[in-house]
């Protein structure tokens, strides 16, 4: 569950290498195949078919069992290497990146895929900061980004001048379990590199479509490609969870389509409050979607006599857990729910997660004053980390009132970001006050949504809220 | 005419009487003085006081280097000065100079001196406050090992009254010349359980109320104590005058609170992360107002969207974004 949890929330981040330590040409050129090598694959341009996109069910995938696995990858990387570049980020003037990631051509028109995150800051500062490419052979100059799609952490970006970069397919639909499938990008700065891994199908659990990689993704590999054994793209690299081993995630290449047909006139052209607007929008139309999809199956669970909303949109995660204190006996039971539909907006800027917990907690041998104490501590002890950056203060109400057979406080604070005016963040804390034997604590906490779509999220909460003796 | 050297701290050192019309005190560092003080920035013969006629003393300064000051007022070395009474400043030897003619302060009432009369009581007092406030801070939190904790707290607020109280004993012994560890003692101790008691009912009132003019109302006598306290201190403690003290004890603590202000809400960048929760909750027995509706509490909390609006405006003005064409 926690790592399922982290996937939600851990952008691949791009690297940590601000100012980028060791500042590699990406020309660190593994080498050529040797000419004994199998024959390499039709060449990639035949493969590309002037740009068209071809349906995977039209491609036949060569067989490759018989190859060893390193020369199946020497093969891919010769495939694609040509059309994967590096994108780099600079500040200011500065010769030095600060940020960079990977990208790969597409379609006729030059254009180039990447993650999102890769080029939020030039998107959203583009007067502090500047993109630039630098080629497989060695080729630098200034890329502009075109259209971006939050929801699936994409963007496409284009070179001033025509780069004659080598497109790769698309394939639309997802490998099957256990396929084999390559990752390319810039790991750390360290230059062109291939994993090998296994795509294990479409995350099911997630609010998001991605495809769960088993193989080494690292930071400076987001928004380079994932390919099938077919040289196909079928994703683009997008995250990967820390702290645990290989589990990386991919975002389907059916998504690229969509945003190359917007892609018409760079972003740059319209102002920096524009491009705010536009990507707190699309920020805005997902977290609708997370907070009203689909038909709830259960929407409550009941607790000591506590209902209390759990389900409440499809996309929600519940679990719980219990435990006692002997020598006060005192019980507590938490459910905790969560959205794993979280957006990146910036690159430490998260938008999107959606969760709440609710604790009961039933005793015999307390006195009401230490109950009520109890209450108060687990009222203020959560923790919120925003940065003075993106956020500012909350605004707070609360008020005893009156719910479905029980009173409580009810605290209610909300927060709008700074950068962008139409998200708020809306934290919601419930305290029973009815009996000092039994009693719920619920804290709600919706990140990056909309004003109103927001308050009628906490009206579902709160109404779903009741006590039977 | 009553001549009296003081010492460092304001107690009398040294009497001289003068008495008769035409009376002289020589006063200097020579033997041959009537008034003879070792300073060494008293001149042999620094001044000379006549006693005239009226009952009225005359002060002539004897052509001395540093001169000679009379309730902090140099006075003339050619004429000198006629007065009723008053303090000299001699080098740096204070000799107060009393008159028939000087007028006396009435009689302070030693009744209404509570906390000189009845320091052992009052500092037993204050003290039984904040070691009760905390014991009951501990037992609700219900720990485990409650005597652990409640002797650790008690503990700490030994410690905390000890820095407190030491601190303003050593200003009184350097400044008055005792250490009226009692009186200072009955003070914090006071000042400290007020606080406590204070906050505590502060907190069940909110409650009970859900009034919000309650938190102005507490925070304003919270500001009256740590005033009134900061004032008997000073009294206490120092040779100020009553205005001085006044404003010293008005002043400092509106500082200190002022920085806190400050550092704690303006400065921190956790402050985007606060939540105001409202009154903390108490059992329901305590509770006096009543709920409200849900749909009006909702109707309320939608004005948080212009709050909030506020707050970003605030933000952005204390600390913009930059960006040129922002």
């Amino acid at each position: 569950m926690v790592a399922l949890r982290l996937a939600g929330c851990l952008a691949c981040c791009l690297l940590g290498l601000a100012g980028a330590a060791e500042e590699k040409q990406p020309a660190g050129e593994p080498a050529k195949p040797e000419a004994t090598a199998t024959p390499p694959p039709a060449s990639p341009r035949v493969v590309t078919e002037e740009g068209q996109v071809i349906a995977a069910e039209e491609v036949e995938e060569p067989d490759l069992a018989e190859l060893p696995l390193s020369n199946a990858a020497r093969v891919r990387l010769d495939v694609a290497r040509d059309a994967v570049v590096q994108i780099r980020g600079f500040l200011g003037n500065a010769q030095t990146s600060a940020f960079h990631g990977s990208g790969f051509a597409v379609g006729p028109d030059g254009f180039i895929v990447t993650n999102y995150h890769v080029v939020s800051e030039a998107v959203l500062h583009p007067q502090r900061f500047r993109l630039e490419y630098v080629t497989s052979d060695n080729r630098s100059g200034r890329l502009r980004v075109y259209a971006i799609d939050i929801r699936n952490d994409l963007a496409v970006v284009k070179a001033d001048i025509d780069l004659m970069l080598p497109a790769l397919r698309l394939r639309r639909d997802i490998p099957r379990q256990g396929a084999r499938a390559y990752s390319i990008g810039f790991p750390l700065n360290l230059g062109l590199t291939i994993t090998e891994g296994v795509a294990n199908g479409l995350v099911d659990t997630g609010f998001d479509q991605r495809i769960h990689y088993t193989g080494a993704i690292n930071g400076g590999m987001s928004g380079g490609p994932a390919l099938d054994a077919g040289g196909g793209v079928f994703g683009v690299n997008v995250s990967v969870v820390t702290g645990r081993q290989l589990v990386g995630f991919v975002v389907p290449a059916r998504h690229i389509e969509p945003l190359l047909q917007r892609a018409r006139a760079p972003l740059d052209q319209l102002s920096a409050q524009q491009v705010r607007n536009m990507v707190a929008q699309q920020a805005l139309v997902h977290e609708a979607a997370v907070l009203e999809a689909g038909p709830p199956r259960q929407a409550t669970q009941t607790v000591f006599g506590f209902t209390l909303p759990t389900r409440l949109a499809a996309a929600f995660e519940c679990s719980t857990t219990g435990a006692s204190e002997a020598p006060q006996g005192v019980q507590q039971e938490s459910i905790g729910c969560f959205a794993r539909a979280g957006v990146l907006l910036q690159l430490d800027l998260e938008v999107g997660r959606v969760d709440f917990q609710h604790r009961v907690l039933r005793t015999q041998g307390l006195h009401a004053l230490q109950f009520a104490q109890r209450l108060n501590a687990m009222a203020a002890d959560r923790r919120r980390n925003a940065l003075a950056q993106h956020v500012a203060p909350f605004a707070c109400r609360d008020a005893l009132v009156s719910l479905d057979g029980f009173d409580a406080r009810v605290s209610t604070c909300v927060r709008q970001y700074r950068l962008f005016t139409g998200l708020y963040d809306i934290a919601v804390t419930v305290t029973s006050i009815h009996s000092m034997e039994r009693a719920v604590v619920s804290q709600l906490d919706l990140r990056g949504v909309g004003f109103e779509p927001g308050m009628q999220f906490v009206r579902r909460f709160l109404g779903a809220m009741q006590w039977k003796p | 005419m009553l001549l009296e050297v003081l010492d460092d701290h304001r107690h009398v050192q040294l009497r001289q009487h003068v008495r008769g019309a035409g009376g002289q005190c020589r006063i200097g560092r020579s033997v041959g003085c009537d008034l003879t003080v070792h300073d060494p920035f008293m001149a042999a013969e620094h001044v000379v006081l006549t006693l005239k006629e009226d009952g009225r003393v005359h002060v002539q300064d004897l052509g001395s280097r540093n001169g000679t000051l009379l309730d902090d007022q140099p006075i003339d070395p050619g004429f000198g000065r006629l007065m009723a009474g008053g303090e000299l400043l001699i080098g740096r030897t204070r000799v107060r100079v009393r008159t028939a003619d000087a007028k006396l302060e009435p009689e302070r009432p030693l009744r209404r001196d509570l906390l000189l009369r009845h320091r052992t009581q009052l500092a037993m007092a204050g003290m039984v406050l904040c070691l009760g406030f905390a014991a009951l801070l501990q037992w609700m939190y219900a720990p485990a090992q409650l005597a652990q904790r409640v002797l650790i707290a008690e503990l700490a607020a030994v410690a905390a009254l000890a820095v407190w109280v030491g601190t303003w004993a050593l200003v009184s012994r350097l400044t008055v010349g005792a250490w009226r560890v009692r009186i200072h003692l009955a003070i914090a101790a006071f000042c400290l359980g007020l606080w406590a008691w204070g906050y505590g009912l502060y907190s069940v009132g909110a409650f009970a109320l859900q009034w919000r003019g309650l938190a102005p109302l507490m925070i304003a006598l919270a500001a009256v104590v740590a005033f009134t306290a900061a004032w008997l201190h000073l009294r206490n403690a120092t040779h100020l005058r009553q205005l001085a003290a006044v404003l010293l004890a008005i002043g400092a603590p509106l500082l200190c609170g002022g920085i806190w202000w400050v550092l704690d809400l303006q400065l921190d960048p956790r402050t985007v992360n606060r939540v105001e929760q409202g009154p903390r909750v108490y059992p329901p027995a305590l509770r006096i107002a009543p709920s409200v509706d849900l749909n009006d509490y909702l109707a309320d909390v939608a004005e948080l969207k212009r709050d909030a609006s506020r707050n970003r405006q605030q933000s952005l003005l204390v600390n913009p974004i930059l960006d040129s064409e922002d």
